[in-house]
């Protein structure tokens, strides 16, 4: 079976063919600006001591990914959900690493879109 | 317009939604939590509501849980996520209408509200249409067979069901319970003049007594007759043996507590807890109850049906 891509370019597309123009670029600029929020309140949670929270961060940036088509950033949000119930945190760490470099790749994919836009 | 409500925390993601139905013609109000979605639903209810799952305070569950006690009318479909089908499943179970998953919200949104909408509809007008039914009653001729009592009751439940869009169900319960009370009450006490108190002495010996009735035709050719009327606020209930009767004035008072732990009298006993009224003809041959099916909830839920606001 291949391997999901990172980015669903198709998804995208599908979502950019069914909303609006001005409502799909309100979207992008709120994907990013609300996907930055998310991320800096994942790095700033204590994942041991407060799991429900994270949790609730973590699905919100999933469902955000799933919005756009970012495979990559949604399956690393599940990671680091999965991990943090394992209380391990060498993995934790590891795993917030990979989240946020899942987000600045995402994000340079959307700005490409927002500045074709402009 | 049809009035969609949608209940999510994220802004990219409520956009997208709001986005998708304003395109399909839809006039959305989108709300960031349970708590909120719940005071929405108070002033305006929608014709739909649109639901993330997981969300501080009160999640999509409860919300799910709430709406479908207070605004029986209005659908709601859950947007879910991977990792979330147990409680998805659960939120089914506890009367949502669908579910979306997020990978293929963009896909299936509109669509799916379509689909509830339509469904949703024709449960509307049928229940508006009922509250211009002012009575309707069925005649049951049971003779002595249990066997029936619960595809009667089953009847009569489905009726309540239909009928009130007030019904919880609890409701029913306790009217299906007093109705099977009544009807066994009916066939054994009345038709086969089985004394309750034999169950005291040992169940064997009542149940014994029961069976030889049964095989004698002085007892066993006797009917009990089942009258319901479902009307605009009330649903009665009339049972009548062809029994020798009683007289009520004998039986243990059904609203004292401490009649509850006899083995005879359990019957009556229910029947008073569940109907807000019961009463005895004069021979002791006929039992009369009364189930209201408006109260104070009910108001609201009514009105929401309507689509006025409750104030």
């Amino acid at each position: 079976m291949p391997d999901e891509p990172w980015f669903d370019e198709e998804a995208f597309a599908a979502l950019r063919k069914t909303v609006n123009g001005t409502v799909f670029q309100r979207l992008l600029k709120l994907f990013v600006e609300n996907t930055t929020s998310r991320l800096e309140e994942i790095m700033q949670l204590d994942p041991i001591g407060e799991p429900e929270r994270l949790a609730v961060a973590l699905h919100a940036l999933k469902g955000s990914a799933l919005m756009v088509g970012a495979r990559e950033l949604e399956t690393t949000a599940e990671g680091l959900r999965s991990v943090a119930r394992h209380r391990e945190a060498a993995d934790i760490e590891q795993q917030r690493k990979r989240l946020e470099a899942a987000v600045m790749r995402v994000h340079d994919r959307v700005r490409q879109e927002l500045t074709v836009s402009d | 317009m049809t009035y969609v409500l949608i209940v999510e925390d994220s802004p990219d993601q409520a956009l997208v939604m709001s986005g998708l139905l304003e395109e399909a013609g839809y006039s959305c109000q989108v709300v960031t939590g349970g708590r909120e979605a719940l005071a929405a639903l108070e002033m305006s209810p929608p014709d739909i509501v649109v639901t993330d799952l997981v969300m501080p305070e009160v999640d999509g569950l409860k919300l799910v849980e709430v709406t479908t006690e207070r605004y029986p009318t209005v659908p709601v479909i859950l947007v879910t996520a991977y990792g979330s089908g147990e409680v998805a499943v659960r939120a089914l179970k506890k009367g949502a209408a669908s579910y979306i998953p997020k990978r293929r919200l963009v896909a299936v949104l509109v669509s799916t509200v379509e689909d509830v909408l339509s469904v949703s509809r024709e449960r509307v007008v049928q229940l508006r249409t009922l509250d211009f039914l002012v009575e309707s009653r069925f005649r049951f001729s049971l003779g002595n067979d249990q066997e029936v009592i619960a595809g009667v009751v089953s009847f009569i439940q489905d009726q309540l069901r239909s009928r009130y869009a007030t019904c919880t169900e609890n409701t029913c319960l306790h009217v299906g319970m007093a109705v099977r009370e009544a009807l066994r009450n009916a066939m054994h006490h009345g038709n086969l003049e089985v004394e309750s108190t034999l169950r005291e002495v040992s169940s064997g010996a009542y149940d014994e007594k029961v069976s030889e009735r049964l095989a004698d035709g002085t007892y066993a050719d006797r009917d009990v007759e089942l009258t319901v009327t479902f009307e605009s606020d009330e649903f009665h209930c009339i049972i009548r043996d062809e029994g020798s009767g009683f007289d009520p004035s004998l039986v243990p008072d059904p609203t004292d507590p401490e009649n509850l732990m006899r083995a005879s009298g359990r019957g009556l006993y229910l029947i008073s807890a569940f109907m807000d009224q019961m009463k005895f003809n004069s021979v002791g041959n006929e039992i009369s109850m009364t189930k209201r099916m408006r109260g104070e909830a009910d108001s609201a839920k009514r009105a929401s049906n309507a689509g006025r606001t409750v104030v």
